[in-house]
């Protein structure tokens, strides 16, 4: 007989053993265990759904709430992560997800979906998000653009520049591989989350740009910004979600395909409007 | 809609997606016949092809249990 629950902190060690079974060569005990403690949300009180049979976890839906202040107006998201049930329970793993499609005024997003998640939830009205990311790679004749530009990565400055939504978003980004710069000109200011990381397909470090508070701003200055990220961090390329890019061409670049295409299911925000905070990318570093 | 054509069709579906057609009080979810994805085809397939559009948020472990049981839900929409 099969239950599925809320699953809460003290359910880690009930869990972990079916979240080894990813069997993830970038996650360890100390980072699944992330999951079940960060503070993100304080309202929700509990990080995903569990099935049980006869006490012992056969199937985990890993949720991350928060609730964030989108355009001058708050807004519930809800990250899907770390989907798994064991082969001879998968009939009713459909069980796991109803709860969550019952979130109606929940921004949804899974940004890794395997290719069978991916088909389900589009079949549930999940929207893409993203498809593409660009490797923009370091280039020195940027550096001849004359600027007044300059980079704050000092953390007591960027906490002391930022207003309160940013500083939430920097006080809930304290990981050790989690970057904060504010990026700042006569012209205007942006401010940067990024994590420096490698990734399966590309073993190489680079920095992939999480949350950009000013596109616009950030677009503009992306040729002096890359050289400075990839020198200043020691990453070979800049990662950016190419929604991010909002189609402007940047020379030195790739665009690649996503293995795992981002979803999103709202019907108040555009894709433009969701970035990669709060989620299981910066939490596992992913 | 007739039972018998209904449960015809049902049987149709299982015989293109698993090659195993469950009998009419058979459990499917004890039998693991169709895991999530399968379910969403199934509902498709129900939509497609009987017209009657079931909501995921609908099913239980209950009415979606046997063919018999889906069968009462087709009839009932």
């Amino acid at each position: 007989m099969t239950t599925i629950r809320k699953a809460v902190r003290e359910d880690f060690e009930l869990v972990y053993p079916l979240l080894e079974e990813f069997n993830s060569r970038y996650l360890h005990r100390q980072d699944w265990k992330k999951l079940f403690y960060q503070n993100w949300d304080t309202k929700q009180g509990y990080c995903g759904y569990i099935m049980l049979d006869q006490e012992k976890a056969v199937g985990f839906l890993g949720l991350l709430f928060k609730e964030r202040n989108i355009k001058g107006k708050n807004y519930s998201f809800c990250n899907l992560t770390s989907w798994i049930v064991k082969e001879e329970h998968r009939s009713k793993s459909i069980f796991m997800l109803q709860p969550v499609l019952k979130l109606k005024s929940f921004i949804l997003t899974d940004l890794t979906p395997s290719q069978e998640v991916h088909n389900l939830l589009k079949r549930v009205g999940f929207q893409p998000l993203e498809s593409h990311y660009r490797f923009v790679f370091p280039f020195f004749g940027s550096l001849k653009k004359k600027s007044n530009i300059s980079f704050i990565t000092d953390k007591k400055s960027v906490e002391e520049k930022l207003d309160k939504f940013n500083r939430r978003i920097f006080y809930d980004h304290q990981f050790d591989y989690c970057h904060h710069v504010i990026l700042q000109s006569s012209q205007g200011e942006c401010y940067l989350v990024l994590t420096r990381m490698v990734r399966k397909r590309t073993p190489f470090l680079m920095a992939r740009i999480h949350y950009v508070s000013n596109p616009e701003f950030f677009r503009e200055y992306i040729s002096l910004f890359r050289f400075w990220v990839c020198t200043q961090y020691r990453v070979l390329a800049m990662v950016v979600d190419e929604r991010f890019m909002e189609g402007k061409k940047i020379i030195f670049s790739k665009k690649l395909r996503l293995k795992n295409k981002a979803l999103f299911k709202s019907s108040v925000l555009s894709k433009y409007d969701i970035d990669n905070l709060y989620s299981e990318l910066v939490l596992f570093n992913i | 809609m007739e039972k018998k054509f209904i449960k015809e069709k049902l049987r149709d579906f299982f015989k293109e997606y698993s090659d195993y057609v469950p009998a009419d009080k058979e459990n499917l979810f004890e039998k693991n016949v169709l895991d999530s994805y399968g379910i969403i085809e199934f509902l498709s397939y129900i939509d497609e092809t009987l017209n009657i559009e079931i909501q995921i948020e609908d099913i239980t472990e209950d009415n979606f249990s046997t063919i018999d049981k889906i069968c009462q839900v087709i009839q009932k929409s």
